[in-house]
């Protein structure tokens, strides 16, 4: 460019830079914006349109400065709530925060709420880390009540702004529902329990006691009844009965004295329900129980699930000095269990 | 000789030596055209021409520096229109080819942009944001710039149309003018989100194990389907949570527990896992641990949102299809009253 010709240029620059000066401003600031934030993020907990919801804000500052603010604009139409609405932690799930992310520094319970405009408080921030803080009320902020993905915001700090985008949807939940079918099973050891003789100088018991097991989903718990042929052991030859002892009372045997129960004892593998032998027919000792008759009695009960409970029947016997001898003494005891769903 | 140039020698004249030719007003210190300078004569003509006097005769003073040649000779050609363009639903960068316009590799450009119609001008700076002063830090060659890959201006706001104009430099005064203007547009950060089951498209949103026996591993009578797309630059996450950290009872007062097992091997439990990720550009999505299992492999559900999918970048078209498991043992209460909700929700890092 010849010289004269640069003169004139700068001349003419010059005299253009003087007549600017005086809207330069206005341009300015019409355009000037904070630098951008490298990395801007909010998670609204809820998608779901008119929805309260928690949320989480997180933030990569670029610019070298003291942040004191940060202000985050909600999407047009969200509804929020006053500025102590806006409590803030930086402690919980923060597992779910984007990658690297740390406690932001010096957020409190927002400060102002303007519009869309909510001020909250910050700590100096370094440059190129990325925080993040919740907001942990949901009576904060209110998803807008029309679906749609154009719900446009801003993070910015004193120093940095950048925008941010969500979506607002008819649902965002799904329900689940499920059915466990109901379960029990009860099982009997076995169907004979020979006694064997019968003396006065003892009171005979089972020598391999049946067991009935019941295992059940039954959330209400269980009941496991009995009841015998004969109210008693009877024998058809001697036209005898030896009477069950007391049916419905808990008592023991005594050798020599003529009598005849069934005692009951307990154990479960597991489950939540706990196994009750019924008071009547608590055993445990040789000859103590109650008698049975031809009225279903309740022989244990349980008030939730069992996992292997077992119940141990033992039949016990004795006799008198007048008991007629038979060799076909017998009864014929009936259990059944059942679940309470 | 035009007369700019009389009056350039004039200005020079007070520190230069007499010498031919010369008159009371000027000296010429020397006739040489520099190193593309030449001559050709016959016997009835003699042509002197030159291509450029770049190391012709330097004259210096304390005060002026006059270097030979014709400026014109060594200006920079004047760049046209760079192509500026928005390749990909970008909104805080656009992307920027120079057009070099014959100029030589070791052509200098500056990039002015403006979003006001050069109103207020800005400059790209070499590390390609946007500054407010062009310094000669910020002129770089045509490679510097990316070459004909080109590069991106970085922390453009978005939803905002952009004007570059170039001009190019090959040494001290030989910058051209602002080349043709090139118009590009950033859009706005945007991401799309839906929730799904492969029962409804629309809500309510339900699956249902319809039995749940014990023993076996069930998988729900439906499946959740998950769409994004995002211009998210550093992508983002879908999250899930649940109300109860599993399936809950009221009747039983009981609660089959949320887990991250292999539920083929354990008693009783229930989760979730992502059976297919899977997208039409970008990306791509995947299974955040540890609901990224095969077969009976679940991750636990918690009432605290857990990132179940995640993708490093945007994405376009993306579809995830998250199943739920369950099994139960003996001692799972029956009762057909178990409930759980799942909510979703999506959150873009831009």
């Amino acid at each position: 460019m010849p010289f004269i010709q640069q003169k004139r240029t700068v001349a003419l620059l010059l005299v253009a830079t003087l007549s600017l000066t005086a809207i330069v401003p206005l341009a300015l600031n019409r355009i000037v914006r904070a630098a951008s934030l490298s990395e801007v993020s909010v998670r609204f907990d809820r998608l779901k349109v008119s929805t309260a919801t928690t949320g989480t804000v997180c933030a990569k500052p670029t610019t070298v400065g003291t942040e004191s603010s940060v202000v985050v604009t909600y999407p047009a139409s969200y509804t929020l709530g006053l500025a102590a609405t806006f409590t803030t932690d930086t402690t919980t799930n923060t597992a779910s925060w984007p990658s690297g992310a740390v406690a932001w520094p010096g957020v409190g319970t927002a400060t102002n709420v303007t519009g869309q405009v909510v001020t909250f408080a910050s700590g100096d921030l370094s440059v190129g880390t990325l925080y993040c803080f919740n907001w942990i009320n949901s009576a904060a902020v209110t998803v807008t009540a029309t679906p749609g993905a154009t719900n446009t915001g801003t993070v910015a700090t004193n120093l940095d702004s950048s925008a941010f985008n969500t979506v607002s949807i008819a649902d965002d939940q799904i329900v689940v529902t499920a059915s466990v079918p109901q379960s029990f099973s009860f099982a009997l050891s076995g169907n004979t329990d020979a006694l064997g003789g019968l003396t006065t100088g003892a009171v005979a018991t089972s020598p391999t006691p049946r067991t009935a097991t019941v295992n059940t989903n039954a959330k209400t718990g269980w009941l496991v009844w009995a009841k015998d042929s004969s109210t008693g052991l009877n024998s058809a030859l001697a036209a005898k009965t030896i009477a069950s002892t007391t049916p419905g009372t808990n008592g023991t045997l005594v050798a020599g004295t003529e009598g005849y129960n069934t005692g009951v004892t307990s154990s479960q593998v597991g489950g939540s329900g706990t196994l009750t032998v019924a008071t009547p027919f608590v055993g445990g000792v040789l000859g103590r129980g109650s008698g049975l008759d031809t009225t279903l009695r309740t022989l244990a009960s349980s008030n939730g699930t069992a996992d292997t409970a077992v119940l141990t029947l033992k039949n016990n016997a004795a006799i008198g000095v007048l008991t007629p001898a038979a060799t076909d003494y017998t009864d014929t005891i009936t259990v059944i269990g059942a679940g309470l769903f | 000789m035009p007369t700019s140039f009389v009056s350039f020698l004039t200005i020079l004249s007070v520190s230069l030596f007499s010498a031919v030719p010369s008159s009371t007003n000027y000296t010429l210190k020397a006739f040489d055209f520099g190193n593309g300078g030449g001559s050709g004569s016959s016997t009835s003509y003699s042509l002197n021409g030159m291509t450029n006097g770049q190391t012709g005769n330097t004259i210096t003073s304390t005060a002026y520096l006059a270097q030979p040649g014709l400026a014109a000779t060594i200006n920079a050609n004047v760049p046209p229109a760079p192509t500026f363009t928005n390749p990909s639903s970008y909104y805080e960068r656009l992307k920027l080819v120079v057009a070099i316009g014959g100029n030589p590799t070791s052509t200098k450009y500056a990039i002015a942009i403006s979003d006001d119609n050069f109103v207020t001008t800005r400059y790209v700076r070499s590390d390609n944001t946007v500054g407010t002063t062009l310094t000669i830090a910020n002129y770089q060659t045509y490679s510097l710039w990316g070459g004909a890959g080109g590069f991106y201006i970085l922390g453009l706001q978005p939803n905002t149309t952009y004007k570059v104009k170039i001009k190019a430099i090959n040494g001290n005064f030989s910058e051209t003018a602002y080349g043709p203007v090139a118009t590009a547009s950033t859009v706005n950060p945007s991401v799309t989100f839906a929730v799904a089951t492969t029962l409804s498209g629309t809500p309510p949103f339900a699956a249902n194990f319809t039995s749940l026996p014990a023993g076996s591993v069930f998988a729900a009578n439906a499946d959740a389907i998950l769409a994004l797309t995002t211009n998210a630059l550093f992508g983002g996450a879908i999250y899930a949570s649940d109300s109860y950290a599993g399936l809950k009872s009221t009747a039983a007062s009981y609660t089959i527990n949320s887990l991250t097992a292999d539920l083929s091997t354990t008693g009783s439990g229930y989760g979730a896992q992502v059976i297919s990720a899977s997208q039409t550009s970008g990306g791509p999505i995947a299974p955040a641990t540890p609901y990224n299992g095969g077969a009976d492999s679940v991750g636990a559900l918690a009432t605290l949102l857990q990132p179940i999918i995640t993708t490093t970048s945007a994405v376009s078209g993306a579809t995830a299809t998250v199943r739920l498991k369950a099994r139960t043992d003996a001692l799972v209460p029956s009762t057909n009253d178990y409930i759980d909700t799942l909510t979703f929700t999506a959150a873009m890092v831009f």
